[in-house]
């Protein structure tokens, strides 16, 4: 049964206008004692006045972290948003070549990737620092770490489907949820024209996954 | 422990991953980030039928006020919006939001039914992931209770996207002030969260002082001069009837609160110039003396599990905080900084203890952890004092006086951040607010 919101409301009134008298004044106290009643979409409202959708989508557990995979070949469902290939000399485009037929060759999973210069890491580290923004995020989410992973395209672009959260530390699974959307934000909002990196080591950047340590954001 | 485990190799990955070769993933951390509000747009909500289309607006209104309030969100006008919604069933257009670096959208519809029923329902979109937040919800209530629903949907709102507890729907007693600054009445009122819907609990005939609302939200405990010395009353929100606690007839007690559960009140009772902490059953109307130092040990306040209290006192020379448990036992004193510190209030999540500091000439509000640790101030003023929690244990409420003769109290909150000062906009002096529970 739902309630009244309004049946015990009284109208607002302004102290020069209020009753002197105690008991007019007890008239006109009662605040709106009865509850509206708020439902899912997908059901009918319920007897209990009761919120019923504060529990989130799903529950987020911590994932045991994927073993070491060696560099596969780029998935062909992957779009790649630069098809026209730029001009360049023959030595460079048989480089390329090499460095494709590398990808494309399913690798043991012990093989390496080279490492990526510190200055992509840094140029991604301040691109996605420059969207995440904790300023919405509830106290205990700021205590708490998220790791997440995500897949990039040739581009450096976020693959969308790709961004998951690894695990998280130091908060429950509402505040890593929180957290983890807040991290997707940055992903997405800084991500969407594509990270600064360099083409030939894509094997490298291919899988990224991202610690996102609010410590030094918190109040003390 | 195993999310240990996996962060320690975590952390040694990261350690190792310059210039070595790179098995798995790029791992990088980020530590660095911006504390902005989070800017969202609530379009006007859609009217269902002719009749709603004023509550539509009205209720969408007071939705943006509610979260840009808080202070963690930003609204973006809606003479920026590009894409202009024309049903609730419409597809966002992620795109059209994005190019206004809107990062929420509250989409809602609203209809009346010939009974004086409203029915709102709405959504929540995270425009830069391109997902609906949760479910789609819907809230029932009267027509005559625009505002309320409002807040609840903002409260929704607030949640799912912060993850903080909800506060827009909650009301707020305190002392409304009116006359001169020598001669000033005083009487207790209750308004809305922010300012509306304001009535009065008391007349003015009888000064009173320092309501404290039970965490039910239904009684209110206040001190009242009605029998020439400051004693304790009950009142009844609900029906304004009001009780005087049965406290001693030698003595002046005031400075009450409640117990969470509301069946036991701490106090202070002054007798032959020694002010110590009582506790009484409110069923058994007994009280049992819980301190006993020579000295003034006054505005107690209980921590949430209703096993500790948290006092003030000048035991040390200086008033400072100390905290104790109720069954008894040697204050623990946890605060040391330079300065005075009084009116404890426990935080309703536990976590922290607010209180007023002066120091330097200046009144201050501040928190503390329980231990006394990680001292923060809020606000300074010329005389900042009375902090009350709001129900999520997110902002901090108290009186600002100015200076001077025609020096006044009035109202403001605080983040606990620090952040989002702001006063409340009431049409007359006001001081001592108490927060009450979020409505059911």
């Amino acid at each position: 049964m739902e309630m009244d919101l309004g049946a015990q409301s009284r109208e607002a009134a302004a102290p020069q206008e209020a009753p002197a008298e105690v008991a007019q004044e007890q008239e006109a106290q009662a605040p709106e004692a009865a509850a509206p009643e708020i439902v899912t979409e997908a059901e009918k409202p319920s007897a209990s006045p009761e919120v019923t959708t504060n529990a989130p989508e799903r529950s987020v557990r911590p994932r045991s972290r994927p073993a070491p995979r060696a560099v596969p070949a780029p998935a062909p469902e992957t779009p790649d948003p630069e098809p026209e290939e730029p001009q360049i000399d023959p030595v460079t485009a048989a480089l390329n070549a090499a460095l494709m037929a590398g990808d494309a060759a399913p690798a043991g999973p012990e093989a390496a990737a080279a490492p990526l210069a510190e200055q992509f890491i840094r140029g991604m580290q301040l691109a996605i620092a420059e969207c995440w923004n904790l300023g919405a995020l509830s106290s205990a989410a700021l205590s708490t770490i998220v790791v997440v992973e995500m897949e990039l395209t040739r581009d450096g672009k976020p693959v969308a489907n790709s961004i998951k959260m690894l695990g998280f530390e130091g908060g429950d699974e509402i505040s890593a949820e929180r957290a983890f959307e807040t991290a997707l934000r940055a992903i997405q909002g800084c991500g969407a024209q594509g990270f600064e990196l360099p083409k030939d080591q894509f094997a490298t950047w291919r899988r990224v996954e991202l610690t996102f340590n609010p410590e030094k954001m918190r109040v003390r | 422990m195993k999310r240990l485990i996996y962060f320690g190799v975590l952390a040694f990955g990261l350690w190792t991953g310059a210039g070595m070769a790179q098995n798995g993933p790029l791992r990088i951390e980020i530590t660095d980030g911006v504390i902005e509000p989070l800017t969202f747009a609530v379009p006007m909500f859609e009217a269902e039928n002719i009749e709603a289309v004023t509550i539509a607006t009205e209720m969408s209104r007071i939705v943006a006020t509610d979260l840009s309030s808080s202070g963690l969100f930003r609204e973006v006008p809606p003479s920026r919006f590009i894409a202009q919604r024309s049903s609730f069933a419409e597809p966002v257009r992620y795109p059209d939001w994005r190019a206004i670096n809107t990062q929420a959208l509250v989409t809602a519809a609203v209809k009346t039914t010939s009974f004086g029923r409203l029915t709102v329902k709405f959504r929540i979109f995270d425009i830069y992931s391109g997902v609906q937040l949760g479910s789609g919800m819907q809230l029932s209530g009267s027509t005559k209770a625009v505002r309320r629903m409002a807040h609840k949907v903002a409260d929704q709102v607030y949640a799912r996207i912060t993850g903080e507890g909800p506060y827009f729907d909650s009301k707020i007693v305190f002392v409304s002030e009116s006359g001169p600054k020598d001669q000033r009445l005083k009487r207790l009122a209750i308004m809305d969260y922010d300012g509306e819907n304001l009535q009065f609990l008391t007349g003015n005939e009888n000064t009173v002082l320092a309501p404290r609302v039970s965490s039910d939200g239904k009684q209110v405990l206040y001190t009242s001069w009605e029998t020439g010395f400051p004693q304790i009353y009950q009142l009844n929100v609900r029906s304004a009837a009001r009780k005087r606690l049965p406290t001693p007839d030698n003595g002046m007690a005031f400075s009450p609160r409640f117990s969470p559960d509301a069946k036991r009140v701490v106090y202070s009772f002054e007798q032959g110039g020694n002010t110590d902490i009582y506790m009484m059953e409110l069923s058994s109307a007994r009280s049992a003396r819980m301190t006993s130092s020579p000295s003034i040990d006054t505005a107690p306040s209980f921590s949430p599990d209703g096993r500790s209290i948290v006092f003030e006192s000048d035991r040390s020379g200086t008033q400072q905080l100390y905290v104790m448990s109720v069954a008894g036992g040697t204050p623990k004193r946890i605060s040391f900084g330079n300065g005075r510190y009084g009116t404890p209030v426990w935080s309703p999540r536990g976590d922290l203890i607010a209180f007023t500091k002066q120091s330097n000439g200046r009144f201050g509000i501040g928190v503390m952890r329980t231990d006394g640790s990680e001292e923060r101030l809020l606000s300074a003023s010329f005389l900042d004092e009375g902090p009350s929690w709001s129900p999520n244990g997110r902002v901090i409420m108290f009186t600002r006086e100015t200076q001077g003769p025609k020096g006044a109290p009035s109202l403001y909150s605080v983040d606990i951040s620090g952040r989002n000062l702001r006063a409340l906009n009431l049409r007359s002096p006001a001081s001592d607010p108490s927060w009450g529970p979020v409505l059911p």
